[in-house]
């Protein structure tokens, strides 16, 4: 049986077609965009660039004296806090500056340049053999301020003996 | 379904291998239905895209920027010193023997005797003469920016701070700082590679 295809068929003006399409791929552009930054995970930034980028120009310096910890800014980056990692035979624990018993006299701000900190720490610490300062910087994301430690060779070893 | 061929008048070498035969699957209708092409297109534009933009605003803050940090060269040191232990005072001639003008300088001192003690007691409140607080650091001129410049004329300044609170002191450190612009702002930039260190002793 032979299909009747009527010669004149009635459609959508070319105009309107290419209006609709160029509306419909941006509106699906922005879904997946919302979508795909939804996944990925967000950047945290700090003087225009990733914060982990700026943990490369830290620059301070730790000692650790009769039980005293001082720590002196002498770079461009202000330091808003400390990761005291404690180490004792084989196991470590890890703190906040602000958490110790010294941590009072932390700026609430942080350590701006030329910032200096000293305070004792003997009861916090015990008997560990070694204190690994790690510093933490505060940058803006999307969702607001975050903070971030730098780990692994930004840290400073102390010993306590 | 298997079929055999047990006919013996049909045994036909060309049937040979026929004997356990499937029944024909048609994996390749001609009649299939699929996406139109057209929104395959739009899809596809769409998402790479959007895709592209997501990456490539997370990955721009990945691109290295200019570092935060002093001219290479800048350089002072403390050419006098005069500690007083018993009027407590202190009196420093810094010079400028680098390459560039400072605008100023942060200095602490360590009333620890242990030499491993870093210097963390700010004295830079304590100034009577030759210079002007500015936060926690010295600054030399309000009005002329980086004005301790290497020039001979005026590469040289005395101040004077009254440490009378602090105890014995055993230890000074300065660390200069110049005013740099850095994205078209005036930013204090500290000059963490050209810090002295003196030991002090009295007079």
């Amino acid at each position: 049986m032979k299909k009747n295809f009527k010669k004149n068929k009635a459609g959508i003006s070319p105009v309107i077609t290419t209006v609709l399409l160029i509306a419909l791929v941006i509106v699906i552009i922005g879904v997946i965009f919302l979508w795909f930054s939804g996944m990925v995970e967000e950047g945290v930034t700090k003087f225009g660039k990733n914060i982990q980028l700026v943990c490369d120009d830290v620059s301070f310096d730790a000692s650790y004296s009769s039980g005293t910890l001082s720590i002196v800014n002498n770079g461009n980056v202000p330091l808003y806090d400390l990761n005291l990692k404690i180490s004792n035979a084989g196991a470590y624990t890890t703190k906040s500056i602000k958490d110790l018993s010294a941590g009072s006299s932390w700026p609430k701000t942080g350590l701006n340049q030329g910032g200096t900190f000293s305070g004792n720490i003997q009861s916090d610490i015990g008997n560990a053999n070694t204190i690994t300062v790690f510093p933490i910087l505060i940058g803006t994301s999307t969702s607001g301020k975050k903070t971030f430690v730098c780990e692994g060779q930004y840290g400073k070893a102390l010993s306590t003996s | 379904m298997l079929s055999r061929v047990h006919n013996k008048k049909t045994r036909d070498p060309a049937r040979k291998n026929q004997r356990f035969l499937l029944p024909p699957i048609n994996f390749f209708p001609r009649n299939r239905s699929g996406l139109s092409e057209v929104i395959s297109y739009i899809l596809l534009i769409a998402i790479s895209i959007a895709m592209s933009v997501a990456v490539y605003s997370w990955l721009r803050t990945y691109v290295p920027a200019e570092s935060i940090a002093c001219n290479d060269g800048t350089s002072i040191f403390i050419k006098n010193f005069s500690y007083d232990c018993s009027g407590k005072t202190l009196t420093l001639t810094v010079q400028n023997n680098g390459k560039f003008g400072i605008d100023g300088y942060f200095v602490h001192v360590s009333n620890n005797p242990d030499p491993d003690a870093l210097a963390t007691v700010d004295i830079s409140g304590k100034i009577t003469n030759g210079g002007i607080i500015f936060g926690n650091s010295i600054k030399f001129s309000n009005t002329v920016e980086n004005s301790l410049s290497p020039e001979e004329t005026h590469n040289t300044i005395v101040s004077t701070f009254n440490v009378q609170s602090f105890g014995t002191l055993y230890r000074i450190e300065l660390i200069p700082f110049r005013m740099q612009e850095i994205d078209n702002k005036k930013r204090v930039v500290s000059c963490s590679d050209a810090k002295v260190t003196e030991t002090l002793t009295c007079n």
